[in-house]
């Protein structure tokens, strides 16, 4: 026994440390378990997520592939229809008789008055026209009617122009002697094969001529 | 709150230096706490000083309870050092035996003597005498004071690892510098000077020799003396080299006067490489102390207490002596006698 042996503790004393001591062992045990086991569940955590990220990583790789793909051959789908679309609109070009009707139009144009355009489009159930010519309303005619009704009479008398009509009724009264633009709207027959099937053709008359 | 504080200095003491006890000294009116570092033990880690009143023991645990945890102190292990009024030593001749026997033999004779209805006994082994014997300080302290004292700390979440006498820990600070081979041979007188009395060590290296204690102020320097010429006729020629005087009164001009005269043997307050100075350096002057450096020096001890697996070593010991009936002790008692 020396000096760095001898103690006082009373055994009551070193009885409730003991506890204290174990308790507390427990506590760092219960703890350390804990931070363990909170470290293996966030381990497991990360790794099931990192996998998840992998196969979204994955799956965001295939349906970027099969959208490439899809584009593609909308692309392809596109292209290929275009090319039926510019064979077809040959075809109606070819089939459309634009020059007899543009000839039957500049035929029955009145004197004096001059063709500016003649439009089609395809409305989806037919085809159908204007026509925007320029000219004295009371230009010389047969009687009482004003250029544009005889005009519209003639057309509406020639195949293949149905409902054949003015836009402005007023550009129908005989007695305007001043020059103006008018419209006349017709329609060809559906039941015909000259049907556009994409977009409109435009036929532009030149300037004071009677041209395509 | 007090969980999450413990939490909070595990985490501290996780990071930091591995730091030693806590020691907790009741030293005149005064307690003081130290803790120093493990492996460099001039360096400190928290003190702290508070005034204790014997009048209202709670009052003062809270204090001492307030202090421990406003000031950087880490862990909860600690070693408490009784006040100087609340142990007794003897000094017994007895048979050259087991520790069990000799703390049976101090058990059977001195609460008695001291008129202690619970103690709490242990001994430190002095020097060897002839035909057989040796020499004890046999410890006697009161039982229900120690609780008074060790209790509310163990309340307030702290770990006594021991509870020493004051003059067991000065002279552990006292012998620090006596651990070397070529250093055990030198022998001092150390002095554990309380308000009301004091204990006279002869120490050589580690190893008390003979030690006297007083309980009158005005008794020191006899006690002193006494322990200076009873050393010299028990273990032959050991002349002190120094004396080294610790508590508060240490500094007292006349004292150490009175000392160097009687014995003839300087007096002095610190060891060769200034340790106390230094660590006093560190602790600083607080607000209510005026020890100076060697009223610390009891704080410092007990903070140097080595730490063990089983640091209540008498705990066993108790155990043992609680388990027996007291008629059975008395009988082993009194056929020891007869047997001696």
């Amino acid at each position: 026994m020396n000096t760095d042996t001898v103690n006082l503790l009373p055994h009551s004393a070193a009885e409730r440390i003991g506890r204290a001591k174990r308790w507390s062992g427990a506590c760092q045990t219960a703890l350390a378990l804990t931070l363990v086991a909170a470290g293996a569940a966030a381990a497991t955590e990360a790794g099931r997520l990192e996998a998840l990220e992998a196969r979204d990583a994955s799956e965001r790789q295939a349906e970027s592939a099969l959208a490439r793909d899809e584009h593609r051959r909308r692309l392809e789908a596109e292209v290929m229809s275009l090319a039926t679309t510019a064979v077809a609109l040959r075809r109606s070009q070819g089939e459309l008789p634009l020059e007899s009707m543009l000839g039957a139009i500049t035929e029955a144009l009145p004197p004096e008055h001059r063709l500016e355009r003649v439009h089609l489009v395809d409305s989806g159930q037919g085809l159908q026209g204007e026509i925007v010519a320029c000219g004295r309303p009371n230009a010389a005619t047969n009687g009482s009617a004003s250029a544009i009704s005889s005009f519209t009479t003639a057309l509406a008398a020639m195949k293949p122009f149905e409902r054949v009509a003015a836009a402005d009724p007023d550009a129908t009264k005989p007695d305007l002697a001043t020059p103006l633009a008018y419209l006349i709207r017709f329609q060809l027959p559906s039941d015909r094969v000259f049907s556009v099937v994409q977009g409109d053709a435009d036929v532009n008359a030149g300037e004071g001529g009677h041209d395509e | 709150m007090r969980h999450a504080q413990w939490f909070a200095s595990r985490i501290k003491h996780a990071f930091g230096p591995r730091c030693g006890p806590i020691g907790i000294e009741y030293r005149d009116g005064f307690v003081r706490m130290v803790q120093v570092v493990r492996e460099r033990r001039s360096q400190i880690v928290a003190s702290a000083c508070v005034a204790y009143d014997q009048e209202a023991p709670e009052r003062s645990i809270e204090q001492v309870e307030h202090a421990l945890r406003g000031s950087d102190f880490r862990g909860r292990e600690c070693v408490v050092v009784l006040p100087f009024d609340a142990v007794r030593t003897a000094i017994m001749a007895v048979e050259d035996g087991s520790d069990e026997a000799i703390l049976e033999t101090i058990r059977g004779t001195l609460p008695k003597r001291f008129g202690m209805e619970r103690a709490q006994c242990d001994f430190i082994r002095l020097g060897a005498l002839e035909h057989g014997l040796c020499e004890v300080t046999a410890i006697v302290a009161d039982r229900t004071r120690v609780e008074r004292i060790v209790l509310p700390l163990i309340d307030a979440g702290y770990w006594p690892s021991a509870v020493e006498p004051s003059f067991a820990a000065v002279a552990r600070t006292a012998n620090r510098t006596s651990r070397r081979a070529s250093d055990r041979a030198r022998v001092r007188l150390a002095v554990d000077l309380h308000a009301n009395g004091a204990t006279a060590m002869l120490v050589q290296g580690q190893t008390i020799l003979h030690s006297t204690t007083c309980d009158r102020r005005a008794n020191i320097v006899h006690t002193i003396f006494a322990c200076y010429t009873e050393g010299q006729e028990l273990f032959g020629a050991c002349d002190p080299m120094d004396v080294r005087l610790a508590g508060t009164n240490a500094y007292d001009p006349e004292l150490v006067e009175d000392v160097e005269r009687s014995i003839g043997v300087r007096v002095g307050h610190d060891d060769e490489v200034g340790m106390l100075a230094a660590a006093y350096a560190q602790i600083g002057v607080h607000a209510i102390d005026r020890g100076g450096a060697a009223a610390w020096a009891g704080a410092i001890g007990a903070a140097f207490r080595p730490q063990r697996a089983n640091a209540s070593s008498n705990t066993e010991r108790d155990r043992a002596a609680h388990a027996l009936p007291l008629a059975h002790q008395q009988e082993s008692d009194t056929a020891r006698r007869e047997a001696a």
